[in-house]
């Protein structure tokens, strides 16, 4: 059993490299559908990761006007936590609003109305929700709060940005839409690349087929060193398109990855590192992923042969 | 040993063999003869389970090899050697390793294969060629490994297709000449062949197939049904 076992994965090997330039081909074949396939992941990645950030963005204020005390304005601060759709609150009182205006880049003359003693400028609420499509519901049970119906608020800024942010929201959604179902096409397509190139592969070899279970093998010590075969190009290809990864990363192309899903360069450089840091994590999938697609595609042709 | 018993093949409308019956005992030397299509192959087929007969039956030692398993059927075809025109070696495997592949397939040890290989390279003279591969041998040679490989198993029968149809005179000889040794041997073998030459030499069983039918079965036969005989 031991000894079977050993020249099952001996002629695997042997196969491998004996069938030279097929094996090449179909290595490099394999690598090259899997590079293309994982840049569109990243691609996806990337859109994923931008459109996130925008929503991370989409927020509301509330500004208060004079009238409420301190402690009241508390009081509704802690109200507004408890709301379930609320991730932050965070609150600006006069002075620090006034610092705020302070940054601004705006003519000095116009700056100069606002000081200590004359200070126009409203207390501000700032929340963002866990969802950004949420915050209609926010916004309204604001509107509807004690707080609100005493008049404290001055002006809501969601009723100003609403149809942009919906606008933003549907976007975004539509694009990771299109995105995953792009992806899926993607992916079918690359799977059957890549059961074709195996297929072609045992083609090429249905004679030594014969001739095997002609000599008396059984099934499986024919099956066997072709499933080692297969787990050799899933390996190979998988290294191969790890390397190619690399660098495709780590040079200037990954800029035109990023320019795909967002003009911002930042984010090639985020995607190396993430590439970098999850490296362990993507080699075991990248490589356990295509060694296993390649041994049940060499499976599922090999099943053809054996039955005649 | 060998019984074939009323047996059909057809492939959809085309009868190939029809109402074959045969006995062949331990030790015999036939020689299958008859234009091409007229089913020789297709009987060599049979007789080594890669087809199963659309009626009848065939006995090989006893057991009726239409009814092996799945898994029986490697076992049988251990017992049972087996040489074509085109001598179907594993061309990515050199002239021992091919040789020990069939041993390697039933599971016998490395030693035993060290032991058995240089033996049986020896007997069919290709000793010097054991790291070779099939492609830088000549096709008397190969035929040679071919038939080295079918021995390794000290098979009863072996069924030899064509097996000098790709080859000179000369090399014609050499193999006929071994074929001739293993039945002295007391193996059966099973020649279906197109060599006149060949057959009237041998002076041995002739069967001659027709239209898919047994036309003669001779004890002494020529390649041709000799009317004067007759």
């Amino acid at each position: 059993m031991k000894d079977t076992a050993k020249r099952i994965v001996r002629f695997g090997i042997q196969n491998y490299l004996r069938n030279g330039w097929l094996s090449m081909a179909s290595t490099l074949m394999m690598a090259m559908t899997l590079f293309i396939v994982s840049v569109f992941a990243l691609q996806l990645y990337v859109i994923k990761t931008t459109t996130r950030s925008i929503q991370d963005k989409l927020d509301m204020a509330v500004y208060i006007n004079d009238i409420p005390s301190e402690d009241q304005v508390s009081a509704f601060i802690e109200e507004l936590k408890r709301y379930p759709e609320v991730k932050e609150v965070a609150y600006y009182n006069k002075e620090q609003v006034m610092q705020e205006w302070n940054n601004l880049h705006v003519d000095s003359k116009i700056k100069s109305q606002v000081n200590a003693e004359n200070n126009p400028l409203p207390r501000t609420i700032k929340l963002k929700a866990h969802d950004p499509e949420a915050l209609d519901a926010v916004a309204n049970r604001i509107t509807q709060s004690s707080f609100s119906d005493a008049k404290y608020i001055r002006n809501l800024s969601y009723s100003n940005n609403r149809p942009v942010i919906q606008k933003l929201i549907a976007q975004s959604k539509k694009i990771t839409q299109n995105g995953i179902i792009i992806g899926a096409i993607f992916t079918f397509i690359a799977l059957l690349f890549i059961y074709n190139t195996i297929r072609i592969v045992i083609h090429f070899r249905q004679e030594e087929i014969a001739i095997m279970k002609l000599v008396g093998a059984t099934d499986s010590f024919v099956r066997g060193p072709f499933i080692i075969e297969g787990s050799l190009y899933g390996i190979l290809a998988g290294v191969l398109t790890l390397i190619a990864l690399y660098f495709f990363l780590q040079n200037g192309l990954s800029e035109s990855v990023s320019t795909l899903g967002s003009s911002d360069t930042v984010i090639a450089q985020e995607v190396f590192q993430v590439f970098k840091s999850n490296f362990p994590m993507i080699a075991l999938v990248m490589i356990g992923g295509a060694m296993g697609v390649s041994i049940i595609c060499s499976y599922v042709s090999l099943h053809h042969h054996l039955k005649q | 040993m060998i019984e074939v018993q009323n047996v059909n093949k057809s492939y959809g409308n085309t009868h190939v063999l029809e109402d074959i019956n045969l006995m062949i005992e331990t030790g015999e030397f036939v020689s299958l003869v008859g234009q091409s299509g007229v089913g020789k192959s297709t009987l060599i087929k049979l007789l080594t389970r890669e087809e199963i007969p659309t009626h009848g039956r065939i006995y090989v030692a006893g057991r009726d090899i239409s009814e092996l398993s799945r898994s029986e059927l490697p076992i049988y075809r251990r017992k049972i050697g087996v040489i074509f025109q085109d001598f179907r070696l594993l061309t990515q495997k050199t002239v021992s390793e091919n040789i020990a592949y069939a041993l390697e397939v039933c599971g016998a040890t490395n030693m035993d294969i060290k032991r058995r290989v240089p033996k049986i390279l020896e007997l069919v003279s290709l000793d010097r060629r054991s790291d070779n591969y099939p492609h830088e041998l000549s096709g008397g040679e190969q035929q040679r490994v071919a038939i080295a490989r079918s021995l390794i198993h000290s098979p009863k029968i072996l069924i030899a297709d064509e097996p000098t149809g790709n080859l000179d005179p000369v090399n014609t000889w050499e193999i006929i000449d071994l074929l001739y040794r293993i039945n002295q041997l007391g193996t059966i073998i099973v020649l279906a062949t197109h060599n006149k030459s060949v057959v009237d030499r041998l002076r041995r069983r002739v069967i001659e197939l027709r239209g898919g039918k047994i036309f003669r079965d001779e004890e002494r036969g020529s390649y041709v049904l000799q009317k004067a005989a007759a």
